[in-house]
């Protein structure tokens, strides 16, 4: 009877030089692949294994025990395959919410889902833009729901090829493109990142740690502004709020308020273009985007769909910031006016209104839970539910 | 080229063993542009900023980056000349077990400091 490997080996029909046995002159040591044995090294590998292992642990241990001792705490990394696990949650009559972190932050799931009737799917994400996830929806067919979009100017308009682009742009891509291996790996991700404080993507990574090195930079160098560090957590249903230390004043909260400052603050025009160049183009890319967030939302409105826009509270020096950049005339009234759909700006109600960001871009996660519960009859207003 | 350098008694000299590595890693750094480049434009470009095209280019690298990429290209040379002659099995062979260990387990706690996140190794991507 013929073995198996004889039958794979007929199969394959492979030459029988890959299987036939080596000569002599090919047998010895550092001859052809043909028989390489790679030598294993005379050590007392048992012994060092388990040094190996114990020494890996207690690093680990003494670092997790350092990174909560100076605050950090365990919860979810978002990611694009985060974002995809709530993605795939977001059924054909959905309310979802997308745009930024502050529809992120300031949007309590249980309240809106007690005002609403259904408990929305969380889709906003921090530093993105929000056109990206809105021409994913409006050009999914099966999908006729609610949107809640959040609107931060300088992030609806980011330009292609921008980080807040690019951000959304992978999370869509990834949606569509995710991998059983990505799957899995996200899956095996969530508990270890439940308990172990140290896992932070963005924060306490090799890489970022090595960014904190005081190495000073060459005076005309265009670096990126940082990003704020560790100041919320978040569920697996991407539900984000704001840690305790960061809602009280101290030292974390006006870290985070001076990290908003330079962020929010357009970057110097590259050189390689000249200056009036440069402006026609970005007004150009910024016309193109009303115009396809219109689109996107005629298409959405078309197959029944709603959309309500909303601006959502910001406070001290952030909110000066952006009301000199980016004054609600030439932005929010256009948007309102172009795509003819509901918004609700946070200061025109006065229920709305009096409510306090501690860092300045984001409410506490007890404020976000009254101001979810206070906003519902706007929401019920301008979606005529 | 074998029959240029082989059995030439200026071959084995440590100024031709030098400019060798050296000629040999600038034709990998070459070849590394079109391995990575979306496309032959974008391949262009960085070739031409290679050899000294963008002479007022934006300055977008950060001086810990630059140190950084120094640092690991200077340690890869380093261990690739040291083990030009011999193999990494007779290397750990000769190398004190604690040596071993400390190896190992720096290589072990970088990984888990490193948390890779799910992208697929590169050679996967394309």
């Amino acid at each position: 009877m013929r073995s198996s490997t004889s039958n794979f080996k007929r199969r394959l029909r492979l030459p029988r030089l890959f299987f036939r046995k080596p000569p002599e002159i090919e047998s010895i040591h550092g001859g052809p692949p043909l028989e390489y044995v790679r030598p294993i090294p005379q050590l007392p590998w048992r012994g060092v294994t388990v040094a190996v292992v114990l020494i890996v642990i207690a690093a680990a241990s003494a670092w997790e025990l350092y990174c909560r001792s100076i605050g950090y705490g365990p919860t979810l990394n978002d990611n694009e395959d985060l974002w995809t696990s709530a993605r795939r949650r977001a059924k054909p009559e959905s309310i979802v919410i997308i745009g930024d972190s502050r529809g992120w932050f300031d949007l309590d799931l249980d309240e809106l889902q007690k005002g609403l009737g259904k408990r929305p799917v969380q889709l906003a994400m921090g530093g993105g833009c929000a056109y990206p996830l809105l021409a994913d929806l409006a050009n999914d067919k099966n999908f006729h729901g609610t949107v809640i979009c959040s609107v931060v100017r300088r992030l609806f308009v980011a330009p292609p090829g921008s980080p807040p682009m690019d951000r959304a742009e992978k999370a869509v891509r990834r949606s569509h493109t995710q991998t059983l291996a990505q799957r899995a790996s996200q899956y095996l991700a969530m508990p270890l990142e439940e308990h172990v404080a140290f896992l932070k993507q963005e924060e306490l990574t090799l890489d970022d740690l090595l960014k904190r090195l005081p190495i000073p930079n060459r005076p005309y160098a265009l670096v990126s502004p940082r990003t704020p560090p560790y100041f919320g957590t978040l569920d697996r249903e991407r539900r984000a709020r704001m840690i305790e230390e960061c809602a009280r004043p101290g030292k974390l909260q006006s870290m985070v308020q001076q990290i908003w400052l330079p962020l929010f603050t357009p970057p110097p025009p590259p050189s390689y273009i000249p200056k009036e160049e440069f402006a026609k183009q970005m007004g150009q890319a910024i016309e193109q985007r009303f115009h396809d967030v219109a689109a996107a939302v005629q298409k959405l409105q078309s197959r029944g769909g709603k959309i309500v826009f909303v601006r959502l509270p910001n406070s001290g020096g952030l909110k000066a910031l952006e009301d000199r950049e980016t004054p609600r005339a030439a932005f929010w009234n256009r948007v309102i006016k172009d795509t003819a759909a509901s918004g609700i700006y946070y200061e025109d109600f006065p229920d709305l209104a009096g409510f306090n960001c501690p860092e300045w871009s984001h409410l506490s996660a007890g404020d976000s839970v009254e101001f979810s519960k206070r906003l519902i009859p706007h929401l019920r207003a301008a979606l005529q539910m | 080229m074998r029959g240029l350098f082989e059995h030439k008694a200026w071959a084995g000299t440590l100024a031709t063993r030098l400019l060798a590595g050296f000629a040999t890693y600038a034709a990998v750094c070459v070849a590394w542009v079109f391995f990575r480049a979306s496309d032959f434009t974008i391949a262009a470009r960085m070739l031409s900023g290679m050899f000294g095209g963008h002479p007022h280019g934006d300055a977008i690298l950060t001086t810990r980056e630059m140190l950084q990429i120094a640092l690991v290209t200077g340690g890869m040379i380093l261990v690739h000349w040291f083990l030009r002659d011999t193999n990494i099995e007779t290397a750990v062979t000769r190398a004190p077990p604690w040596i071993v260990t400390a190896a190992w387990a720096f290589m072990a706690c970088a990984i888990i400091l490193t948390q890779g996140n799910s992208n697929a190794f590169i050679y996967f991507q394309f």
